[in-house]
């Protein structure tokens, strides 16, 4: 009797969509859009956020595999032949060694006129990098705001990271100094050590990973040479892999080489370390907690639609069962209402969001302060929030139809109350 | 075929009692065509509702075909009702988003019938009380009469033991309440158990036994 039910249900629940209001219908079904869309769409700005941030990490300094030095050497030993090495890996795809060391940058010392005045001075870090392999690796270029990209004959010549200069923070953070008045072919005084050399502001690095932003780059010629780096030992090295090939891979191949001791081998989730994942993971746990407030918003409107759809088809019920017609039967054609309103709505917001919303939020993110917002969305996420709006559309669907075909069934036809 | 005994039914309304049926007591065979008449209020939909499983009755005991349909459960009660009995309402009762034809169909796809077969019995049973035209009419295209046809056809497309009816005709005009009441007897002369209910005096000649209730009791006239 079941399978008669289940044909009847069917039969009746298409009728009535069929046959109702569209203006009704195209109502419903836009609440359940948008419901869906709220269920996936706060979540993955949220997701988003983190995801920015560490794909912009992975893509303008880590690449897919990044070396650097052991915790107890300064460098990394055996650079050259390390390179070399990795230049032989059919999955390696660019690498860019780095040569970092600390240093003090000065500004407008030529204007200071009081030598008791306290100097325009910050502590940054210097990067020795290879104009073009740098930019086949992060895409540096692309990330210069002010200025043109150094060239490698520009020996005397350094990019300022955003972060150092004054007119690149939106806020002053208290305890962090910046430099003033700098601008592009400004000179500016770099000390290492005992060392100390005036250099032309060539360009402007600005991007969302603070480490890069907060760094100067110089040619890694020059660097070495300031360095007396001989033996081209550098500390830290990022490549990308070619389409297809697993940076664990080239980590499990690393640390199996030769060189296994000489360097620390880590994939860019490796590098990144848990931050990124406990706040995504933060995060994730705030558009559960939103999305289950659309949820119950969505479950609550089903309810009152498909009530006041059963309400006023009260009398109708009733002489359904009064002509023989099962309860389940009639309980079938509601649900299916409410799971044709549910799946129609999120097979729209289904396509709007992975057809338009994911690709432009790709093409252009929302300029947060440190992450460029993408929609951080997956199938199996999505996946997951679609089943447990189907399964609460199901209860909605369920529950006012039971109230009316459990009333009386006289009393249902002659709609008394 | 029925054999009602002793039946009783109040209503309550919150201190107030109405005693509606006072210990009926009746009997309908296999071919009759009953007309039950009385005044409004008189009982007669209510005894309808307790012969055709719509109601319990307080008291006394129901027998259809040898069987106590008071001890019956609430889906057995439903199925019987789908397999023994046919149903018309005073106001066609028919549902608005089914076409004249899928009206038919719904009693017939609950007993297993597959849609095809459906669909031909429902149409057959239109053709039947002269609706030839009308199948995928929707009941607001429909005027009373027709309406009434179909609610009709409805409640005979399954072959039913006994059609109950009550007040058929009250929302017709004169014409179309004698097309409804000449097709009953033609259903009647093909073998059709019929039980109708009317306020309408001049229509109960229609039937071969005349019942009359008055204040919960009925008397055969």
């Amino acid at each position: 009797m079941f399978k008669n039910s289940l044909k009847l249900g069917f039969f009746l629940g298409s009728r009535q969509i069929y046959r109702a209001n569209i203006w009704t219908n195209i109502l419903i079904i836009a609440v359940m859009v948008l419901t869906f869309l709220n269920l996936v769409f706060v979540s993955g700005i949220l997701l988003g956020l983190p995801e920015g941030a560490s794909r912009a990490l992975k893509s303008q300094y880590s690449g897919d595999v990044i070396v650097k030095s052991l915790e107890t050497k300064n460098y990394i030993q055996k650079t050259p032949a390390i390179l070399k090495y990795l230049e032989s890996l059919e999955e390696v795809k660019d690498i860019s060694p780095r040569y970092l060391v600390g240093s003090k940058v000065e500004a407008n010392y030529r204007t200071k006129t009081n030598p008791y005045d306290k100097s325009d001075q910050v502590n940054a870090t210097i990067a020795g990098i290879d104009p073009i392999k740098e930019d086949a690796v992060t895409k540096m270029k692309d990330f210069v705001v002010d200025g043109e990209y150094l060239h490698s004959t520009d020996t005397n010549s350094i990019m300022v990271g955003s972060r150092l200069l004054a007119k690149y923070s939106r806020v002053q953070e208290p305890g962090l100094t910046l430099l003033d008045n700098v601008e592009l072919g400004d000179k500016v005084r770099i000390k290492i050590g005992d060392f100390s050399k005036e250099y032309t502001v060539k360009a402007v690095v600005k991007n969302k990973v603070e480490l890069v932003s907060s760094r100067i780059f110089m040619l890694d010629t020059e660097l070495r040479k300031i360095l007396e780096r001989s033996d081209y030992g550098a500390n830290e090295i990022s490549m990308t892999l070619n389409k297809g090939s697993s940076p664990e891979k080239i980590v499990e191949i690393m640390e199996k080489s030769p060189y296994a001791n000489l360097a620390k081998y880590q994939t860019w989730q490796e590098a990144q370390g848990s931050f990124f994942k406990d706040i995504q993971l933060t995060f994730g746990i705030l558009g559960n907690v939103i999305g289950s407030i659309g949820l119950a918003v969505a479950t609550i409107t089903i309810f009152i639609v498909i009530y006041i759809n059963a309400i006023t088809r009260k009398k109708h019920i009733g002489i359904l069962k009064g002509i023989g017609v099962h309860r389940e039967a009639i309980e079938i054609s509601y649900v299916l209402q409410s799971l044709f309103y549910c799946l129609t709505g999120t097979l729209i917001g289904s396509i709007i969001l992975f057809k338009f919303l994911v690709p432009f939020f790709d093409a252009n993110p929302i300029d947060f302060p440190f992450s460029d917002g993408i929609l951080a969305i997956s199938a199996s996420s999505t996946s997951i929030r679609v089943a447990v709006l189907i399964f609460t559309t199901f209860l909605a669907g369920y529950f006012p139809a039971s109230i009316i075909t459990g009333k009386n069934t006289l009393d249902t036809i002659l709609d008394r109350n | 075929m029925i054999k009602a005994k002793s039946i009783t039914k109040t209503y309550h309304n919150g201190i107030m009692e109405t005693h509606v049926l006072n210990g009926v007591d009746f009997r309908v065979k296999t071919g009759d065509f009953v007309c039950l008449t009385g005044k409004s209020g008189a009982g007669k939909s209510t005894l309808l509702y307790q012969l055709g499983l719509l109601d319990h009755p307080d008291s006394g005991t129901i027998l259809i075909d040898g069987v106590d349909v008071s001890k019956l459960s609430s889906k057995q009660r439903t199925n019987f009702r789908l397999q023994q009995m046919g149903y018309i309402f005073q106001d066609y009762a028919l549902i608005p988003d089914l076409t004249a034809s899928e009206n038919i169909m719904v009693p017939l796809l609950m007993q297993g019938y597959s849609k095809k077969e459906a669909r031909a019995k429902a149409n057959a049973a239109l053709d039947k009380v002269g609706l030839q035209n009308k199948h995928r009419n929707l009941p607001s295209m429909l005027s009373g009469g027709e309406q009434q046809r179909v609610a009709i056809a409805r409640a005979i497309c399954n072959d039913p033991k006994i059609l109950f009816a009550d007040e058929p005709t009250s929302n017709l005009d004169t014409a179309n309440a004698k097309i409804i009441l000449d097709l009953f007897k033609k259903l009647n002369k093909h073998g059709q158990t019929i039980m109708l209910v009317t306020h309408e005096i001049e229509y109960s000649k229609y039937g071969n036994r005349i019942f009359s209730m008055s204040d919960g009791i009925i008397t055969e006239l």
